[in-house]
């Protein structure tokens, strides 16, 4: 016997959906951070001093060899160092994912550690071991060989010295993409191959390797891409070697008296050859792009390397020497010792330059004060949106989520600097003048932070089957309802993931913060540049030391606290 | 002032350069240091003095020496001190001396054509929220008291009639200086930078 139930219409708690109004809102917010400064950078590039319309800026670029010389030059360093990238990362990542490596979680802890350092952090502390007279690894020379003291090994002011130090912190970006390649490739392909007959290596040449190069070509332009952009490393090095690339340019273009015509169009061709790129690796990878999912494949067969374990550790371990140890143990003996390139001993150790720095150093407070509040505020605004941006267009919840998609994963084509440029010029104009404040970097921070923070989330969201949120909506709940109370919760990991992520990826910004801070907004980032042009380096040391601890601790906090799950940085 | 500084480990006393056109000299190619006009007010200011009273060809055959540039006039005695360059060429007087008093192994030398020499401006804001007790601030600072602070504490110099200089440090009287012009330097700066980038490359 049936019965017919009376169709009661499902009570809502409040009057009206707030979903469409809140989801519209997030989306013109996306719109206003990306579009507003990319259009202020194209009319100031096609304007001259007096604001009439004119193409003279683009023909100086071109034409002027003190802007063409950095334009060929960045162009070397990157793809110089994105060669050496993929030449040591790759090798090192199929060692760690695919073969049995003793301590391979060490490997991948310590390239982890070398992701974390902010590359102009470690290209002071390469300045301390390797400039051509001073350097510590250079009087070590001197000593062993007993050599004149103008010799030197090692000259850390030249082309190829910047080359070295922007692959040192960009290698990680290569590993961790072909490891996740790797580690994401199903166990039964090799297996298959095996079983037709397929040795190890025959296996590894024909089936592994050709699965993982779109990955390592992706990897590969990526590096290409931070190498492009980085402002920190070049502007520390390349003005004692004695040229300029294109972010320094730029970035000289604003000391007095501003130019910021020629700095837009100085930034355009950054900004074209980045989409371009770009676009590139989406046809290489598809839309794959970067995320770690948790496989329904079988685990992949390690390869036993026998008699080679324990050399191809010690190569591993050589290799990470020069990203992590070296440098800080430099540090280490620059923070702790009386002159910085001198080596300290029991006798010489002081706290002198801890003392200047927590005592006497009097923008330190401020600007450690800056970076937390900045941090927190970035971390949070920022995973914030990526979730709800994420939420949309992985449910496809409003009309034109295709086009929030690419607005939340632009920000990637645009270069800190130029994201800089951008927003100094929007923002130092009626109505919002927000140069000066806080805000300003807020918004930087979000902007550079949300492509990442999208594609965490985005990944994260494709695990959770919609059958989840269906069953909620079908009970009467509104789709906002169900992403705080159902959604949310499920993303516990993937949200605190991206918090963590992008409060770390604020302390070590500098590109953007260069040109937006003011004496009352400095950063951690940039009082460590400052103190850098005025030679402090024992401070630096002593408050980098401080960043690394800082940053490490979260990292390691959050992956311990029972509930948060474990946490591996993916870019 | 903008002296050279040099590091007494590396060159003797006797050796060191005492005129601009001593740095000519290879010997001391690639063992000098110096700040950049682009980036700091002091080196803008020393640049544009050396420039009109040696000629920019000074400056052309000075990048050949393989100068190491810095940013900073703040810069130049940390690199001396380290070890890094014998020799500064430009760069904040008052820390070479005080680097020395403080056991560096670093020493000032005044060059014999004249040192570059910037006064410090200082200045009443037009619409301070409390502008008598700026006025009597100012009056203070540029009394003996004032100046006689900011040589002890910073080793700057005061052309004060009756402050003190350190014992070991030479007096402001003997000290040639060369002729200071802020307003031409204010409409000369970006051709500075100009010629300035074009010898030195940067």
């Amino acid at each position: 016997m049936t019965v017919a139930l009376p169709a009661t219409r499902a009570q809502r708690r409040f009057g009206f959906d707030l979903t469409k109004p809140v989801l519209y809102l997030f989306a013109a917010v996306l719109c206003v951070l990306i579009v507003l400064p990319l259009s202020w950078l194209f009319i100031y590039s096609l304007t001259d001093q007096k604001g009439a319309f004119t193409l003279v800026n683009f023909y100086r670029l071109f034409s002027e060899s003190s802007f063409y010389d950095p334009l060929v030059t960045t162009f070397i360093i990157s793809i110089s160092s994105a060669l050496i990238c993929c030449t040591v990362a790759a090798p090192m990542a199929w060692l760690v994912a695919r073969t049995d490596l003793p301590f391979a979680g060490l490997v991948r802890a310590l390239v982890t550690a070398s992701f974390v350092t902010p590359p102009f952090l470690g290209a002071i502390a390469w300045e301390l071991l390797a400039a051509p007279n001073s350097g510590l690894l250079n009087q070590i020379f001197r000593a062993l060989t007993g050599a004149e003291r103008d010799e030197h090994l090692f000259n850390i002011y030249t082309v190829e010295g910047i080359i070295f130090v922007i692959a040192c912190y960009t290698f990680p970006y290569v590993f961790v993409l072909v490891a996740n390649a790797l580690d994401r490739t199903p166990g039964e392909l090799e297996d298959a191959s095996s079983i037709l007959g397929g040795g190890r290596w025959y296996t590894a040449r024909r089936v592994t390797i050709p699965l993982v190069l779109p990955a390592l070509l992706a990897g590969g332009l990526v590096a290409f891409l931070q190498a492009m952009t980085l402002f920190g490393s070049p502007a520390i090095l390349a003005l004692p070697a004695g040229f300029h690339t294109m972010t320094t340019k730029i970035w000289s273009l604003f000391q007095f008296p501003p130019k910021p015509e020629l700095a837009a169009a100085a930034s355009l061709p950054l900004l074209v050859l980045t989409v371009l790129l770009l676009r590139a690796e989406h046809m290489i990878l598809g839309r794959r792009g970067y995320s770690v999912v948790g496989g329904k494949y079988g685990a992949p067969r390690l390869i036993p390397l026998r008699a080679w374990r324990w050399p191809a550790f010690g190569v591993c371990t050589a290799m990470l020497m020069l990203p992590v140890f070296l440098p800080y143990a430099a540090l280490f003996n620059a923070a702790f010792s009386p002159i910085a390139t001198t080596f300290v001993t029991f006798k010489t150790a002081t706290w002198q330059n801890v003392h200047f720095v927590v005592f006497e150093l009097s923008a330190m407070s401020l600007a450690l004060k800056n970076t937390i509040i900045l941090g927190t505020s970035a971390a949070t605004v920022g995973t914030a949106i990526a979730l709800v941006i994420a939420y949309v267009t992985t449910r496809q919840a409003v009309a034109g989520w295709r086009v929030l998609g690419f607005l939340a994963t632009a920000p990637i084509a645009i270069p800190g600097i130029v994201l800089g440029v951008g927003l100094f010029l929007s923002y130092t104009r009626e109505p919002f003048v927000l140069y000066g404040t806080l805000w300003i970097l807020l918004i930087a921070f979000v902007t550079i932070a949300l492509p990442s923070a999208y594609q965490q989330l985005q990944a994260a969201f494709r695990t959770i089957h919609p059958e989840l949120e269906d069953a909620s909506r079908i009970l009467g709940a509104t789709r906002l309802r169900c992403l705080w109370q159902i959604t949310a919760p499920l993303l516990r990991t993937g949200i605190v993931a991206t918090w963590c992520f992008i409060f770390v990826g604020v302390m070590r910004e500098l590109s953007a913060a260069i040109i937006l801070f003011t004496s009352q907004t400095k950063v951690v980032s940039v009082l460590i540049y400052d103190l850098n042009e005025s030679g402090d380096l024992g401070a630096i040391s002593v408050i980098g030391l401080g960043m690394l601890f800082i940053t490490l601790a979260v990292v390691i906090a959050v992956n311990r606290i029972p509930g948060f799950g474990t946490v591996r940085f993916t870019t | 002032m903008s002296p050279f500084g040099i590091n007494t480990n590396l060159v003797k006393m006797d050796d060191a350069p005492k005129s601009f056109a001593d740095l000519l000299n290879p010997k001391w190619k690639g063992r000098m240091v110096k700040g950049h006009p682009a980036y700091s007010g002091t080196i803008m200011n020393a640049t544009f003095q050396i420039a009109r009273d040696l000629g920019w060809d000074y400056f052309e055959k000075l990048a050949k020496q393989n100068v190491l540039q810095v940013q900073s006039a703040t810069d130049p005695p940390k690199r001396i001190a380290l070890g890094e360059r014998a020799i500064m060429i430009d760069g904040a007087g008052y820390l070479v001396i005080r680097g020395k008093e403080a056991g560096q192994p670093v020493d000032v030398i005044y060059p014999s054509e004249g040192t570059p020499v910037a006064t410090s401006p200082s200045v009443l804001m037009k619409a301070a929220p409390h502008p008598n007790a700026g006025k009597l601030f100012q009056n203070w600072m540029h009394a003996r008291e004032g100046q006689q602070l900011l040589i002890d504490y910073a080793r700057q110099y005061s052309p004060h009639s009756q402050a003190v200089e350190k014992p070991g440090v030479r007096k402001l009287s003997d000290i040639k200086l060369m002729r200071e012009d802020p307003e031409a330097v204010e409409k000369a700066a970006d051709e500075v930078k100009r010629r300035y980038t074009q010898y030195f490359k940067v």
